[in-house]
Parts: C-alpha cells; sequence; structure tokens
C-alpha cells in the first residue's frame, strides 16, 4: 500500500488475510461443530464416522440431515438424494466461484472446489477482488475446514456439554450471520429484487412443499428475478 | 457436486449477460432461501430475525451475532 508501484501481496501476506476475514465465521462455526458432534453421539455413530462425516461432507445442513437418517435405515439412494438436495446450491456455488479459479491449477481448483462452503463463497465474492487468489481462498478455507473437524471431534467428547444451545441462542448464530451476509450484498444491482423473490419463493415452497424444497426453489426464483432484471431501466439505479 | 458445477459451466466459455446476472445473484439468492424459514419457525425466531436485520444494516458481523443471539435467547426465556 505504501509503495505505490509495488507488486501485488505476496502469497503469505494473502494466505493471512483470508485468515482473519474468516476468523468471526470461524467462531461462529465453533458452537455448530460441537453441536454436530455432540448430536453425533447421540445418534450411536462411533467417533471415526462422525469424523469421517465431517471431513467429507463439510456441510453442517446435509451431516444434521444425515445424522436423521442414520437413527432410521433407509436406502442409500433416498439418503444420498435428501441430503443433496439440502445442498444443492454447492452445484450452483461451484458454477460462479470456479469462474474466477481460471488462473489454478486443476488440482488446486478441485481441492478449493471440495472446501466451498457458504461463507467462504461470500467473502470471496466481497473481499477476493475480479481475480481470486489462490492463497487468500485457502486462507479462508483451511482454518474453517480445521475448526469443523476439531469441534466435531471435541464435541463428541463431550457429548453431552452443549445440551441446550438454544437457551444461550447459540443455534440462532448462523442465521444471523446469513442476515449480515445479505445486508453486505444491499447496494448490488438487482439484490433487493433477488432478496425479496427468494425470501417468498422459499417461504411458500417451505410452506407447500416442506424443506429442503424451499432452498432450491427460493434460489432459482431469486437467480431467475436476477437474470431477467440485467439491463432493464430498473436495475441501472 | 461443488466441482461438478463448475466442470459443467466451464465448457461454456463466454457468458451471456442475463446468465452473468444470473450467477453473480446465486450466494445473495440461496442465502435468502436458507434464512426464509425463520418467518415460520417460532414468534421468538422471526422477532430475533427483524432485530437482527436491523442490526447488520448498522454494525459489523460481532456486534450482529451477538445481538441475534441474544434478542432470541431474551425472547425465548420469556416464553415467545
Amino acid at each position: 500500500m505504501l509503495q505505490s508501484n509495488a507488486a501485488s501481496p505476496s502469497s503469505g501476506q494473502e494466505f493471512r488475510r483470508g485468515a482473519r476475514d474468516i476468523v468471526p465465521i470461524v467462531i461462529a462455526t465453533i458452537p455448530f461443530g460441537l453441536v454436530f458432534g455432540t448430536a453425533a453421539s447421540h445418534a450411536q455413530m462411533t467417533m471415526t464416522d462422525s469424523v469421517l462425516l465431517s471431513a467429507m461432507t463439510f456441510a453442517g445442513a446435509s451431516q444434521f440431515a444425515a445424522l436423521e437418517f442414520w437413527a432410521h435405515p433407509l436406502p442409500v439412494g433416498t439418503i444420498l438424494v435428501s441430503v443433496s438436495a439440502v445442498n444443492l446450491r454447492m452445484a450452483l456455488y461451484g458454477a460462479a466461484i470456479g469462474r474466477r479459479m481460471q488462473d489454478w491449477s486443476p488440482l488446486a481448483r478441485y481441492l478449493g472446489l471440495g472446501l466451498l462452503t457458504d461463507p467462504i463463497v461470500a467473502l470471496a465474492e466481497l473481499n477476493g477482488g475480479s481475480r481470486l487468489r489462490m492463497a487468500y481462498y485457502f486462507g479462508l478455507a483451511v482454518p474453517l475446514y480445521v475448526n469443523w473437524i476439531a469441534t466435531t471431534v471435541l464435541g463428541f467428547i463431550a457429548g453431552s456439554l452443549i445440551t441446550n444451545p438454544e437457551v444461550v441462542g447459540l443455534d440462532f448464530m448462523v442465521t444471523a450471520y446469513f442476515i449480515h451476509l445479505l445486508a453486505g450484498f444491499r447496494g448490488r444491482p438487482s439484490a433487493g429484487a433477488t432478496i425479496l423473490t427468494s425470501l417468498a419463493g422459499s417461504l411458500a415452497a417451505y410452506a407447500l412443499l416442506g424443506p429442503p424444497w424451499h432452498i432450491i426453489t427460493g434460489a432459482v426464483l431469486g437467480i431467475a428475478t436476477a437474470a431477467a432484471t440485467v439491463g432493464t431501466p430498473e436495475a441501472k439505479t | 457436486m461443488r466441482v461438478g458445477g463448475h466442470i459443467i459451466l466451464s465448457r461454456f466459455g463466454r457468458l451471456h449477460p442475463r446468465v452473468e446476472a444470473g450467477l453473480e445473484a446465486v450466494p445473495a439468492a440461496v442465502i435468502a432461501a436458507l434464512v426464509a424459514p425463520i418467518a415460520l419457525a417460532s414468534t421468538a425466531e422471526m422477532l430475533a430475525g427483524a432485530v437482527t436485520v436491523l442490526a447488520a444494516l448498522r454494525f459489523s458481523v460481532l456486534p450482529t451475532l451477538l445481538i441475534g443471539a441474544l434478542a432470541v435467547a431474551a425472547l425465548r426465556a420469556i416464553g415467545w
């Protein structure tokens, strides 16, 4: 910053910048990793099961859905479709953010996409710049991933340490974080219309079809709204 | 799944402006769809959600999270 014509920041600096940006989310995720570990210990999973689920899925909603099925044996196909539908958005995310990883090596790109989560997508969108730096991205992803596995283990060991996260509102932290992210999108072209359509579509699908269909319904309607309003006078504010 | 979406879309090269705008809107649209059901969950979560929206427009992330968690805890404590 001080040297006007200095080269772009080093990889180490970019990694640390990512790690700094992710700190609030790591903190906000701790209760969820703990609660997931605790819930897994109550769902007749072994610790190895729960750690493997966290390491390979790395997606809270899918993992909580998987826990529900664990106690009630169902055909594997049914479980896979349901758990995937919960996080169907990851395919959309992968498509959106993969476009900004074109100058990464294929291995780094696929590894990076494997670590994609909601807050990482949002932070990479807001702070990554036009070219998404690999070091910044992994600075975001690695601490969150390590934290997720570590808190799964701790939660499993503690078992019943956090039996009632509702009492202190811990379970509301991710919702509050999502609301914070939504507030950050204001000012973008057609962000208001996108968000309102998505909210309405999600609520309607939640009431009519039940979860997890509200996620993909709201998302698709919101995205369609953004696509439909681009280039129109309303969108150019 | 995360990789699959990328592989399919990367086959297309240049994107139509509408597709571009749609892709840009993905995070906002999906996050809105994720949080919407709190309006149907309980009175406590609905009101705490409204409080959190106001907090998010004013404060940075950590105060917003704290205000949201405290609001829902307080509303539940009084039985809402």
